[in-house]
């Protein structure tokens, strides 16, 4: 059952990672794009993430390449959501327990960026 | 929106070969590039310490991202031991970027260069990678791990062992991680196989894996105090994607271990460079 059950948390973490990836790289192809027929030069400064959604509207370069960044480095994230949720699933309350606490510790981390 | 200075196209395209180059040589080592892309970030290209650790930092987690799902599939990644032994590399990740964004350059310079000797030093005695795993006896924890390793055609099982000493060394590793933006895997790997007894493949597998996770913590904290520079960041992040890529297929053909010693020279010629800065003087080349 157990190995089963960590079968599955194989493939989901693997498809995560994957599909992280490509939204990151699509996203940042798209910035360099804009970067290139808009004549945009690359920001020497991320946005804070409050802002980009209105700089996505404007189709502003620097606020693909700057949620390419975020993708990438939430893509780890969500890959521990998915084990989180195998554990939860397979009924295993220690493991979960310690997902759980890697969760919380990065969730504080990204806490402390969206303040900024 | 941010400052846009404009985009020195040929710096940034020499920061994305030096990425690649890097990323090339942490193939071929299995360190994943970390540990040379901030010295030569900030030795030839004069980049901003800062801004090049949290370039590094991003690129780390890309590196991640990109090469853990071979070891998924692969079953070399312990997911339920990675859990555990993340909990406190994250927690000394979070810390040790605290302490990064905050600390002296000279500081900085001072120990990255000692992460550079301890590495050219680990690789100068060729420490051979233990095979002596425990794959049967009490497993308190849960964490027995089982993967088929094609080299041999079989099986390998194992038992993580000496949970508490790795944990600690695991937590040394998460702070180096946070404050100098590399991977930590030139600590976890070894700690991994030689003293909590886990197959070599094993070690990396869980290793790449942990070091993503590890990264997101620290990155954060860079992104937070406006240490990511998307023109560094970008070429460090195309240059470290395709550098592994082609490191992974060059290694293949490579007899690795005869370049051993060229690897060592790279990494005492960058960690005296970096003594040599944290005291405030520069090599003829350098900035």
């Amino acid at each position: 059952m157990r190995h089963a059950a960590n079968g599955g948390m194989y493939h989901d973490v693997a498809l995560v990672l994957r599909n992280g990836f490509r939204i990151a790289a699509g996203l940042m192809i798209t910035g360099i794009i804009l970067a290139l027929v808009r004549q945009e030069p690359l920001s020497h400064k991320v946005d804070p993430i409050t802002d980009i959604p209105a700089a996505l509207v404007h189709l502003h370069s620097s606020a693909f390449i700057d949620l390419a960044i975020i993708s990438i480095m939430l893509t780890p994230l969500a890959s521990v959501i998915a084990i989180l949720r195998s554990f939860v699933i397979s009924n295993d309350r220690r493991f979960a327990a310690y997902t759980l606490g890697v969760l919380i510790i990065l969730s504080t981390s990204i806490a402390l960026s969206m303040l900024r | 929106m941010g400052q846009g200075r404009g985009l020195d196209v040929s710096q940034s395209i020499g920061l994305g070969v030096a990425a690649s180059i890097t990323a090339v040589l942490g193939s071929m080592l299995g360190l994943g590039g970390g540990v040379f892309l901030v010295p030569i970030f900030t030795l030839f290209f004069g980049v901003d310490q800062k801004l090049a650790i949290g370039a590094s930092a991003v690129a780390v987690a890309t590196n991640s991202v990109v090469g853990s799902t071979v070891h998924l599939e692969s079953r070399f990644t312990n997911l339920r031991f990675a859990m555990m032994m993340e909990v406190t590399t994250a927690i000394g990740a979070l810390v040790g970027a605290i302490v990064g964004v905050w600390a002296p350059e000279q500081a900085i310079n001072f120990i990255f260069a000692s992460v550079l000797v301890y590495a050219a030093v680990s690789m100068a005695i060729k420490r051979a990678s233990s095979n002596e795993f425990v794959s049967d006896g009490p497993d308190p924890h849960g964490l027995t791990g089982e993967f088929h390793d094609p080299a041999t055609n079989r099986t390998v099982r194992y038992i993580p062992q000496r949970l508490q000493l790795g944990l600690s060394m695991s937590t040394i590793a998460g702070v180096m991680s946070g404050m100098l933006g590399v991977g930590g895997g030139v600590i976890k790997v070894p700690v991994m196989n030689v003293l909590m007894r886990v197959p070599v493949k094993a070690a990396a597998g869980t290793s790449a894996f942990m070091v993503g996770i590890t990264a997101v913590a620290s990155s954060s904290v860079y992104y937070s105090k406006g240490k990511i520079d998307p023109t560094i960041v970008v070429p460090a992040m195309i240059g470290i994607y395709l550098g592994s890529q082609f490191g992974s297929r060059l290694t293949r053909r490579l007899h690795a271990e005869r370049l051993t010693l060229i690897f060592v020279l790279i990494l005492a010629y960058l960690s005296i460079s970096l003594y040599v800065k944290a005291f405030g003087y520069t090599l003829p080349g350098q900035q």
